[in-house]
Protein backbone atom coordinates (compact mmCIF):
# COMPACT_ATOMS: atom_id res chain seq x y z
CA UNK A 1 0.00 0.00 0.00
CA UNK A 2 2.71 2.68 -0.79
CA UNK A 3 2.94 5.02 -3.35
CA UNK A 4 -0.58 6.28 -2.24
CA UNK A 5 1.09 9.61 -2.58
CA UNK A 6 3.70 9.46 -5.68
CA UNK A 7 4.99 12.52 -7.43
CA UNK A 8 2.94 15.26 -4.79
CA UNK A 9 4.44 17.68 -3.24
CA UNK A 10 3.66 19.03 -0.03
CA UNK A 11 4.35 21.94 3.04
CA UNK A 12 4.04 20.16 6.58
CA UNK A 13 4.02 22.79 9.39
CA UNK A 14 4.86 21.75 12.68
CA UNK A 15 6.75 18.97 10.78
CA UNK A 16 9.75 18.02 12.97
CA UNK A 17 7.67 16.42 15.87
CA UNK A 18 4.40 14.97 17.42
CA UNK A 19 1.47 14.60 14.76
CA UNK A 20 3.43 16.21 12.07
CA UNK A 21 6.70 14.51 12.29
CA UNK A 22 4.69 10.85 11.76
CA UNK A 23 2.90 12.77 8.65
CA UNK A 24 6.54 13.73 7.20
CA UNK A 25 7.57 10.19 7.54
CA UNK A 26 4.72 8.59 6.24
CA UNK A 27 3.92 11.15 3.14
CA UNK A 28 7.27 10.26 2.26
CA UNK A 29 7.39 7.14 2.82
CA UNK A 30 4.22 7.04 0.51
CA UNK A 31 6.35 8.47 -2.34
CA UNK A 32 5.18 12.44 -1.64
CA UNK A 33 8.64 15.23 -1.51
CA UNK A 34 8.17 17.26 1.81
CA UNK A 35 8.51 20.48 2.92
CA UNK A 36 9.23 20.62 6.64
CA UNK A 37 8.16 23.88 7.99
CA UNK A 38 8.71 24.21 11.52
CA UNK A 39 11.16 26.20 14.44
CA UNK A 40 13.56 23.41 14.93
CA UNK A 41 15.09 20.68 12.73
CA UNK A 42 13.11 16.99 13.09
CA UNK A 43 14.56 15.77 15.95
CA UNK A 44 12.07 12.61 15.53
CA UNK A 45 14.27 9.08 15.23
CA UNK A 46 11.99 7.67 12.36
CA UNK A 47 11.50 10.84 10.47
CA UNK A 48 15.63 11.29 10.55
CA UNK A 49 16.04 7.78 9.31
CA UNK A 50 13.67 8.18 6.39
CA UNK A 51 14.77 11.74 5.66
CA UNK A 52 18.22 10.10 4.91
CA UNK A 53 17.33 7.02 3.48
CA UNK A 54 15.01 8.83 0.77
CA UNK A 55 17.50 11.93 -0.27
CA UNK A 56 15.65 14.38 -2.01
CA UNK A 57 12.43 13.97 -0.54
CA UNK A 58 12.61 16.53 2.49
CA UNK A 59 13.47 19.78 2.91
CA UNK A 60 13.30 21.62 6.18
CA UNK A 61 12.78 25.32 6.28
CA UNK A 62 12.39 27.15 9.88
CA UNK A 63 9.68 28.15 9.76
CA UNK A 64 7.45 30.41 12.61
CA UNK A 65 3.82 30.30 12.00
CA UNK A 66 3.39 33.90 13.49
CA UNK A 67 4.65 34.99 10.73
CA UNK A 68 3.37 35.45 7.23
CA UNK A 69 7.14 35.52 5.30
CA UNK A 70 8.24 32.79 6.81
CA UNK A 71 5.36 30.52 5.66
CA UNK A 72 5.03 32.24 2.07
CA UNK A 73 9.14 31.25 2.56
CA UNK A 74 8.22 27.49 2.92
CA UNK A 75 5.20 27.24 -0.09
CA UNK A 76 8.06 28.86 -2.57
CA UNK A 77 10.26 26.59 -1.64
CA UNK A 78 8.37 23.77 -2.42
CA UNK A 79 7.29 25.19 -5.77
CA UNK A 80 11.04 26.39 -6.57
CA UNK A 81 12.03 23.06 -5.88
CA UNK A 82 9.03 20.94 -7.09
CA UNK A 83 7.26 22.85 -9.42
CA UNK A 84 3.88 22.20 -8.01
CA UNK A 85 1.97 22.58 -4.48
CA UNK A 86 -0.60 19.75 -4.14
CA UNK A 87 -0.83 19.32 -0.20
CA UNK A 88 -1.38 21.30 2.95
CA UNK A 89 -1.16 20.09 6.09
CA UNK A 90 -1.69 22.44 9.28
CA UNK A 91 -0.14 20.63 11.99
CA UNK A 92 1.62 23.66 13.92
CA UNK A 93 -0.11 24.60 17.87
CA UNK A 94 0.49 25.06 21.35
CA UNK A 95 -1.64 23.47 23.69
CA UNK A 96 -2.68 27.30 25.20
CA UNK A 97 -3.45 26.83 28.57
CA UNK A 98 -5.91 29.02 30.99
CA UNK A 99 -9.63 29.04 31.24
CA UNK A 100 -11.91 31.90 30.29
CA UNK A 101 -11.16 33.30 33.90
CA UNK A 102 -7.21 33.09 34.24
CA UNK A 103 -5.91 32.99 30.80
CA UNK A 104 -3.81 36.35 30.09
CA UNK A 105 -4.92 38.53 27.07
CA UNK A 106 -1.16 37.65 25.96
CA UNK A 107 -2.21 34.12 26.11
CA UNK A 108 -5.20 34.05 24.63
CA UNK A 109 -3.48 36.35 21.80
CA UNK A 110 -0.76 34.14 21.09
CA UNK A 111 -2.82 30.74 21.21
CA UNK A 112 -5.44 32.21 18.19
CA UNK A 113 -2.16 33.70 16.53
CA UNK A 114 -0.68 30.50 16.08
CA UNK A 115 -3.43 28.03 16.55
CA UNK A 116 -5.39 29.53 13.73
CA UNK A 117 -4.04 32.54 11.91
CA UNK A 118 -0.78 30.45 11.59
CA UNK A 119 -3.24 28.17 9.53
CA UNK A 120 -4.84 31.01 7.84
CA UNK A 121 -1.33 31.71 6.37
CA UNK A 122 -0.64 28.15 4.86
CA UNK A 123 -3.91 28.49 3.40
CA UNK A 124 -3.43 31.82 1.87
CA UNK A 125 -0.24 31.29 0.22
CA UNK A 126 -0.65 27.53 -1.07
CA UNK A 127 -4.31 28.21 -2.58
CA UNK A 128 -2.34 30.33 -5.93
CA UNK A 129 -0.07 27.41 -6.23
CA UNK A 130 -2.76 25.31 -6.18
CA UNK A 131 -4.62 26.94 -8.65
CA UNK A 132 -1.49 26.83 -11.22
CA UNK A 133 -1.59 22.99 -11.37
CA UNK A 134 -5.43 22.73 -11.03
CA UNK A 135 -6.12 21.57 -7.64
CA UNK A 136 -4.69 20.56 -4.19
CA UNK A 137 -5.56 19.18 -0.99
CA UNK A 138 -5.46 21.25 2.13
CA UNK A 139 -5.70 19.57 5.63
CA UNK A 140 -6.37 21.28 9.00
CA UNK A 141 -4.92 19.53 12.40
CA UNK A 142 -7.96 20.97 14.40
CA UNK A 143 -8.63 18.82 17.42
CA UNK A 144 -11.97 16.99 19.08
CA UNK A 145 -11.80 19.77 21.10
CA UNK A 146 -12.40 22.35 18.31
CA UNK A 147 -15.67 20.29 18.82
CA UNK A 148 -16.55 19.69 22.29
CA UNK A 149 -15.60 21.89 25.18
CA UNK A 150 -13.12 21.19 27.83
CA UNK A 151 -12.38 23.50 30.83
CA UNK A 152 -9.25 25.13 31.31
CA UNK A 153 -8.27 25.54 28.25
CA UNK A 154 -10.60 28.29 26.51
CA UNK A 155 -8.23 30.01 23.70
CA UNK A 156 -7.46 26.03 22.65
CA UNK A 157 -10.85 25.50 22.23
CA UNK A 158 -12.22 28.30 20.44
CA UNK A 159 -8.73 28.26 17.99
CA UNK A 160 -9.35 25.02 17.26
CA UNK A 161 -12.93 25.94 16.47
CA UNK A 162 -12.03 28.36 14.10
CA UNK A 163 -9.58 25.91 12.49
CA UNK A 164 -12.37 23.90 11.91
CA UNK A 165 -14.98 26.60 10.35
CA UNK A 166 -11.99 28.36 8.58
CA UNK A 167 -11.74 25.13 6.66
CA UNK A 168 -14.75 24.80 5.70
CA UNK A 169 -14.98 27.96 4.27
CA UNK A 170 -11.83 27.13 2.46
CA UNK A 171 -13.81 24.28 0.75
CA UNK A 172 -16.91 26.60 -0.17
CA UNK A 173 -14.56 29.29 -1.66
CA UNK A 174 -11.79 26.98 -3.94
CA UNK A 175 -14.25 24.09 -4.96
CA UNK A 176 -14.30 25.41 -8.24
CA UNK A 177 -10.38 25.64 -8.61
CA UNK A 178 -10.11 21.90 -7.93
CA UNK A 179 -8.76 22.57 -4.23
CA UNK A 180 -10.21 20.32 -1.42
CA UNK A 181 -9.98 21.54 2.43
CA UNK A 182 -11.00 19.10 5.43
CA UNK A 183 -10.47 19.40 8.92
CA UNK A 184 -9.06 16.49 10.99
CA UNK A 185 -10.30 16.38 14.83
CA UNK A 186 -7.61 14.38 16.46
CA UNK A 187 -8.70 12.86 20.61
CA UNK A 188 -6.02 12.72 23.74
CA UNK A 189 -2.43 11.82 21.02
CA UNK A 190 0.90 10.58 22.90
CA UNK A 191 2.71 13.59 21.65
CA UNK A 192 5.91 16.02 22.69
CA UNK A 193 3.29 19.04 22.91
CA UNK A 194 0.54 16.75 25.19
CA UNK A 195 3.25 15.90 27.51
CA UNK A 196 4.18 19.39 28.18
CA UNK A 197 0.19 19.58 30.15
CA UNK A 198 1.71 17.30 32.58
CA UNK A 199 5.53 18.04 32.85
CA UNK A 200 5.84 20.90 35.00
CA UNK A 201 2.94 19.77 37.25
CA UNK A 202 3.21 19.44 41.09
CA UNK A 203 1.41 15.46 40.61
CA UNK A 204 2.08 14.68 36.84
CA UNK A 205 1.05 10.97 36.95
CA UNK A 206 -2.43 12.10 38.30
CA UNK A 207 -2.69 14.92 35.85
CA UNK A 208 -0.89 12.39 33.20
CA UNK A 209 -4.80 9.86 34.04
CA UNK A 210 -7.01 12.67 34.16
CA UNK A 211 -6.26 14.15 30.80
CA UNK A 212 -6.19 10.36 29.25
CA UNK A 213 -9.25 8.89 31.13
CA UNK A 214 -11.02 11.47 28.41
CA UNK A 215 -10.71 8.68 26.56
CA UNK A 216 -13.31 6.29 26.19
CA UNK A 217 -11.17 3.01 25.17
CA UNK A 218 -9.00 4.18 28.34
CA UNK A 219 -5.88 4.68 25.87
CA UNK A 220 -4.91 7.69 24.34
CA UNK A 221 -3.82 7.82 20.28
CA UNK A 222 -0.58 7.48 18.39
CA UNK A 223 0.66 10.36 16.02
CA UNK A 224 0.53 7.80 13.30
CA UNK A 225 -2.86 7.43 13.59
CA UNK A 226 -3.60 10.86 12.75
CA UNK A 227 -1.00 10.46 9.79
CA UNK A 228 -3.08 7.97 7.88
CA UNK A 229 -5.89 10.25 7.94
CA UNK A 230 -4.15 13.21 6.26
CA UNK A 231 -2.33 10.46 3.88
CA UNK A 232 -6.01 9.58 3.05
CA UNK A 233 -7.44 12.93 2.68
CA UNK A 234 -4.37 13.79 0.85
CA UNK A 235 -4.84 10.89 -1.87
CA UNK A 236 -6.50 10.47 -4.49
CA UNK A 237 -8.87 7.97 -2.53
CA UNK A 238 -10.60 10.83 -1.09
CA UNK A 239 -11.54 12.70 -4.71
CA UNK A 240 -15.06 13.32 -3.46
CA UNK A 241 -14.06 14.71 -0.20
CA UNK A 242 -14.54 18.18 0.95
CA UNK A 243 -15.34 20.13 3.40
CA UNK A 244 -15.49 17.40 6.06
CA UNK A 245 -14.63 16.74 10.09
CA UNK A 246 -12.47 13.84 10.20
CA UNK A 247 -12.18 12.65 13.51
CA UNK A 248 -9.82 10.24 14.60
CA UNK A 249 -10.31 10.52 18.47
CA UNK A 250 -11.47 6.91 19.93
CA UNK A 251 -14.94 7.80 20.28
CA UNK A 252 -14.18 11.11 22.07
CA UNK A 253 -16.70 12.89 20.34
CA UNK A 254 -19.13 10.52 20.29
CA UNK A 255 -19.66 10.15 23.14
CA UNK B 1 -5.16 0.19 -0.71
CA UNK B 2 -3.71 -3.38 -2.02
CA UNK B 3 -3.28 -5.74 0.84
CA UNK B 4 -5.21 -3.21 3.32
CA UNK B 5 -7.73 -6.25 4.40
CA UNK B 6 -5.31 -9.35 3.91
CA UNK B 7 -6.70 -12.37 5.92
CA UNK B 8 -9.73 -10.48 7.49
CA UNK B 9 -13.38 -11.96 7.18
CA UNK B 10 -15.89 -9.14 6.05
CA UNK B 11 -19.36 -9.12 5.45
CA UNK B 12 -21.15 -7.26 3.15
CA UNK B 13 -24.76 -6.30 3.08
CA UNK B 14 -26.47 -5.22 -0.02
CA UNK B 15 -23.77 -6.36 -2.29
CA UNK B 16 -26.14 -7.56 -5.32
CA UNK B 17 -26.10 -3.38 -6.85
CA UNK B 18 -24.16 -0.10 -6.48
CA UNK B 19 -21.85 1.00 -4.00
CA UNK B 20 -22.42 -2.70 -1.97
CA UNK B 21 -21.26 -4.51 -4.99
CA UNK B 22 -18.61 -2.60 -5.84
CA UNK B 23 -17.51 -2.41 -2.64
CA UNK B 24 -17.37 -6.19 -1.99
CA UNK B 25 -15.31 -6.36 -4.98
CA UNK B 26 -12.91 -3.69 -4.09
CA UNK B 27 -12.77 -5.64 -0.30
CA UNK B 28 -12.12 -8.78 -1.97
CA UNK B 29 -9.04 -7.00 -3.87
CA UNK B 30 -8.11 -5.70 -0.90
CA UNK B 31 -7.51 -9.02 0.00
CA UNK B 32 -10.12 -10.28 2.52
CA UNK B 33 -12.63 -13.23 2.21
CA UNK B 34 -15.99 -11.45 1.62
CA UNK B 35 -19.22 -13.01 2.22
CA UNK B 36 -22.02 -11.49 0.24
CA UNK B 37 -25.20 -10.92 1.14
CA UNK B 38 -28.51 -9.54 -0.19
CA UNK B 39 -32.02 -10.67 -0.63
CA UNK B 40 -31.81 -9.87 -4.95
CA UNK B 41 -30.30 -13.44 -5.19
CA UNK B 42 -29.27 -12.57 -9.43
CA UNK B 43 -27.45 -9.51 -8.68
CA UNK B 44 -25.42 -10.60 -5.66
CA UNK B 45 -24.62 -13.67 -8.35
CA UNK B 46 -23.16 -11.41 -10.54
CA UNK B 47 -21.29 -9.86 -7.83
CA UNK B 48 -20.05 -12.75 -6.71
CA UNK B 49 -19.15 -14.31 -10.41
CA UNK B 50 -17.24 -10.81 -10.85
CA UNK B 51 -15.03 -11.56 -7.90
CA UNK B 52 -14.26 -15.26 -8.77
CA UNK B 53 -13.47 -13.93 -12.17
CA UNK B 54 -10.73 -12.10 -10.83
CA UNK B 55 -9.17 -14.95 -8.91
CA UNK B 56 -10.06 -13.61 -5.71
CA UNK B 57 -12.42 -15.27 -2.75
CA UNK B 58 -16.23 -14.82 -2.02
CA UNK B 59 -19.52 -16.70 -1.23
CA UNK B 60 -23.09 -15.79 -0.79
CA UNK B 61 -25.53 -15.79 1.77
CA UNK B 62 -29.15 -14.51 1.06
CA UNK B 63 -30.39 -12.85 4.22
CA UNK B 64 -33.42 -9.74 4.94
CA UNK B 65 -31.76 -7.61 6.98
CA UNK B 66 -35.24 -6.24 8.05
CA UNK B 67 -35.43 -9.82 9.65
CA UNK B 68 -33.72 -10.44 13.21
CA UNK B 69 -34.13 -14.34 12.66
CA UNK B 70 -31.66 -13.72 9.33
CA UNK B 71 -29.56 -11.87 10.01
CA UNK B 72 -28.56 -14.11 13.23
CA UNK B 73 -28.39 -17.12 10.86
CA UNK B 74 -25.93 -15.19 8.31
CA UNK B 75 -23.36 -14.17 10.88
CA UNK B 76 -24.19 -17.77 12.56
CA UNK B 77 -22.91 -19.23 8.98
CA UNK B 78 -20.00 -16.81 8.63
CA UNK B 79 -18.43 -17.93 11.60
CA UNK B 80 -19.14 -21.48 11.09
CA UNK B 81 -17.84 -21.61 7.67
CA UNK B 82 -14.90 -19.08 8.25
CA UNK B 83 -14.36 -19.25 12.35
CA UNK B 84 -14.33 -15.60 12.70
CA UNK B 85 -15.49 -12.06 11.63
CA UNK B 86 -13.26 -9.19 11.40
CA UNK B 87 -15.30 -6.66 9.46
CA UNK B 88 -18.55 -5.92 8.05
CA UNK B 89 -20.41 -2.99 5.64
CA UNK B 90 -23.61 -2.83 6.41
CA UNK B 91 -24.70 -1.34 3.31
CA UNK B 92 -28.35 -2.94 2.57
CA UNK B 93 -31.07 -0.36 2.33
CA UNK B 94 -33.74 1.55 0.06
CA UNK B 95 -34.47 4.55 -0.56
CA UNK B 96 -37.28 7.24 0.47
CA UNK B 97 -40.89 6.97 -0.37
CA UNK B 98 -40.32 10.62 -1.48
CA UNK B 99 -43.93 12.16 0.11
CA UNK B 100 -43.97 15.33 2.38
CA UNK B 101 -44.25 14.11 5.85
CA UNK B 102 -47.91 14.17 6.29
CA UNK B 103 -48.77 12.57 2.90
CA UNK B 104 -46.73 9.01 4.45
CA UNK B 105 -48.86 6.11 5.68
CA UNK B 106 -47.68 3.68 8.07
CA UNK B 107 -47.11 1.18 5.99
CA UNK B 108 -44.41 2.65 4.13
CA UNK B 109 -42.73 5.13 7.19
CA UNK B 110 -42.53 1.43 8.60
CA UNK B 111 -40.61 0.11 5.66
CA UNK B 112 -37.64 2.62 5.60
CA UNK B 113 -37.04 2.24 9.24
CA UNK B 114 -37.33 -1.82 9.08
CA UNK B 115 -34.78 -1.55 6.61
CA UNK B 116 -32.22 1.10 6.73
CA UNK B 117 -32.41 1.54 10.71
CA UNK B 118 -33.70 -1.65 12.43
CA UNK B 119 -31.73 -3.51 9.74
CA UNK B 120 -28.13 -2.04 10.55
CA UNK B 121 -29.74 -2.47 14.39
CA UNK B 122 -29.67 -6.18 13.65
CA UNK B 123 -26.65 -6.35 11.97
CA UNK B 124 -24.77 -4.38 14.37
CA UNK B 125 -26.10 -6.53 17.44
CA UNK B 126 -24.97 -9.83 16.00
CA UNK B 127 -21.59 -9.00 14.73
CA UNK B 128 -20.48 -7.99 18.11
CA UNK B 129 -21.72 -11.20 19.33
CA UNK B 130 -18.75 -13.04 16.80
CA UNK B 131 -16.95 -9.85 17.24
CA UNK B 132 -16.61 -10.31 21.05
CA UNK B 133 -15.46 -13.69 20.17
CA UNK B 134 -12.48 -13.31 18.13
CA UNK B 135 -11.02 -10.19 19.75
CA UNK B 136 -12.13 -7.04 18.05
CA UNK B 137 -13.35 -6.31 14.89
CA UNK B 138 -14.58 -3.38 12.69
CA UNK B 139 -18.33 -2.48 11.52
CA UNK B 140 -18.91 0.79 9.09
CA UNK B 141 -22.38 1.57 8.93
CA UNK B 142 -24.02 2.79 5.76
CA UNK B 143 -25.39 6.21 6.81
CA UNK B 144 -25.98 9.00 4.21
CA UNK B 145 -25.17 12.95 4.02
CA UNK B 146 -29.27 12.64 4.45
CA UNK B 147 -27.51 11.41 8.13
CA UNK B 148 -25.93 14.43 8.64
CA UNK B 149 -28.60 16.91 6.61
CA UNK B 150 -31.88 16.97 5.82
CA UNK B 151 -33.63 17.30 2.52
CA UNK B 152 -37.22 17.69 1.17
CA UNK B 153 -39.74 14.79 0.70
CA UNK B 154 -37.49 12.47 2.88
CA UNK B 155 -38.79 12.53 6.30
CA UNK B 156 -38.49 8.66 6.26
CA UNK B 157 -35.19 8.16 4.84
CA UNK B 158 -33.72 11.17 6.81
CA UNK B 159 -35.03 9.67 10.36
CA UNK B 160 -33.85 6.75 9.40
CA UNK B 161 -30.16 7.58 8.02
CA UNK B 162 -29.77 10.16 11.17
CA UNK B 163 -30.48 7.18 13.40
CA UNK B 164 -27.89 5.24 11.69
CA UNK B 165 -25.37 7.96 12.53
CA UNK B 166 -27.01 7.89 16.60
CA UNK B 167 -26.56 3.62 16.91
CA UNK B 168 -22.83 4.33 14.88
CA UNK B 169 -21.81 6.34 17.63
CA UNK B 170 -23.45 4.77 20.40
CA UNK B 171 -22.86 1.26 19.44
CA UNK B 172 -18.80 2.71 19.09
CA UNK B 173 -19.07 3.92 22.90
CA UNK B 174 -20.17 -0.18 23.78
CA UNK B 175 -17.37 -1.59 21.46
CA UNK B 176 -14.46 0.32 22.85
CA UNK B 177 -13.23 -1.85 25.66
CA UNK B 178 -13.72 -4.90 23.46
CA UNK B 179 -11.49 -3.35 20.76
CA UNK B 180 -15.05 -3.30 18.19
CA UNK B 181 -14.90 0.05 16.02
CA UNK B 182 -18.15 1.17 14.72
CA UNK B 183 -17.96 4.01 12.25
CA UNK B 184 -20.15 5.14 9.41
CA UNK B 185 -20.28 6.15 5.73
CA UNK B 186 -22.18 9.27 5.12
CA UNK B 187 -22.08 9.57 0.98
CA UNK B 188 -24.02 12.48 -0.84
CA UNK B 189 -25.78 11.69 -3.98
CA UNK B 190 -23.94 8.28 -5.61
CA UNK B 191 -24.62 7.25 -9.23
CA UNK B 192 -25.74 3.59 -8.53
CA UNK B 193 -29.44 2.00 -10.18
CA UNK B 194 -30.81 3.52 -6.89
CA UNK B 195 -29.91 6.50 -7.35
CA UNK B 196 -30.97 6.41 -11.10
CA UNK B 197 -34.41 5.24 -10.20
CA UNK B 198 -34.60 7.71 -7.79
CA UNK B 199 -33.82 10.49 -10.53
CA UNK B 200 -36.60 8.80 -13.12
CA UNK B 201 -38.97 9.32 -10.29
CA UNK B 202 -41.46 12.39 -11.14
CA UNK B 203 -41.88 13.82 -7.70
CA UNK B 204 -37.80 13.03 -7.08
CA UNK B 205 -37.14 14.87 -9.97
CA UNK B 206 -38.31 17.78 -9.67
CA UNK B 207 -35.72 18.70 -6.79
CA UNK B 208 -32.83 17.04 -8.85
CA UNK B 209 -31.22 20.30 -9.45
CA UNK B 210 -31.07 21.55 -6.28
CA UNK B 211 -29.61 18.64 -4.78
CA UNK B 212 -27.20 17.89 -7.18
CA UNK B 213 -26.04 21.71 -6.53
CA UNK B 214 -25.44 21.24 -2.66
CA UNK B 215 -22.91 18.49 -3.82
CA UNK B 216 -20.09 22.04 -4.34
CA UNK B 217 -17.36 19.72 -6.53
CA UNK B 218 -19.53 19.62 -9.43
CA UNK B 219 -20.85 16.37 -9.91
CA UNK B 220 -22.24 13.31 -8.19
CA UNK B 221 -19.72 10.79 -6.20
CA UNK B 222 -19.32 7.22 -7.90
CA UNK B 223 -19.17 4.09 -5.59
CA UNK B 224 -15.44 3.53 -5.81
CA UNK B 225 -14.92 6.89 -3.81
CA UNK B 226 -16.89 5.02 -1.41
CA UNK B 227 -15.43 1.93 -1.33
CA UNK B 228 -12.63 3.39 -1.21
CA UNK B 229 -13.45 5.25 2.54
CA UNK B 230 -15.37 1.91 3.72
CA UNK B 231 -12.16 0.21 2.91
CA UNK B 232 -10.11 2.19 4.81
CA UNK B 233 -12.34 2.25 7.85
CA UNK B 234 -12.49 -1.38 7.91
CA UNK B 235 -8.75 -1.32 7.74
CA UNK B 236 -6.02 -1.17 10.91
CA UNK B 237 -4.89 2.18 9.15
CA UNK B 238 -7.69 3.33 10.95
CA UNK B 239 -7.79 1.58 14.84
CA UNK B 240 -8.28 4.80 16.59
CA UNK B 241 -11.30 5.96 14.73
CA UNK B 242 -14.55 4.56 16.07
CA UNK B 243 -18.10 6.70 16.23
CA UNK B 244 -16.98 8.83 13.18
CA UNK B 245 -19.33 8.96 10.43
CA UNK B 246 -16.96 9.69 7.53
CA UNK B 247 -18.50 11.70 4.74
CA UNK B 248 -18.10 11.11 0.86
CA UNK B 249 -20.25 13.59 -0.29
CA UNK B 250 -18.49 16.29 -2.68
CA UNK B 251 -19.23 18.94 -0.01
CA UNK B 252 -23.06 18.27 0.06
CA UNK B 253 -23.53 18.41 3.98
CA UNK B 254 -20.61 21.88 4.13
Amino acid sequence: MSNRLLGKAAVVSGGSSGIGAATSRIFIEQGAKVIIADMKEPTDEQLKKVISDNPGSAIFIETNVLYEEDIKRAIEKAVDEWGRLDITVACAGVPGLGSDVDITSDEWDKTMAINARGVLFLTKHAIPEMKKTGGGSIINISSAYGIIGVPGFAAYCASKGAVRLLTKSTALEHVKEGIRANSIHPGVIQTPMLSTLWEETENPEEVKSAVIGQQPSGAAGVPEDIAWGCVYLASDESKFVTGIELCIDGGLTAK
Amino acid sequence: MKEALRNKVVLVTGAGSGIGAVSAKAIAQAGAQVIISDIDEKGASETLKAIKDDGLNADFIRADVSSEKEVENLIKKIVERYGRLDGAFNNAGIGMNNKPVHELTEKEWNRVINIDLNGVFYCVKHEFKAMLKCGGGSIVNAASAAGLRAQINASDYVAAKHGVVGLTKAAAIDGGPSNIRVNAVCPGLIMTPLARELMNDEVFSKSLDGIKSRHIIGRLGEPEEVANAVIWLLSDYTKFITGTPLTVDGGYSV
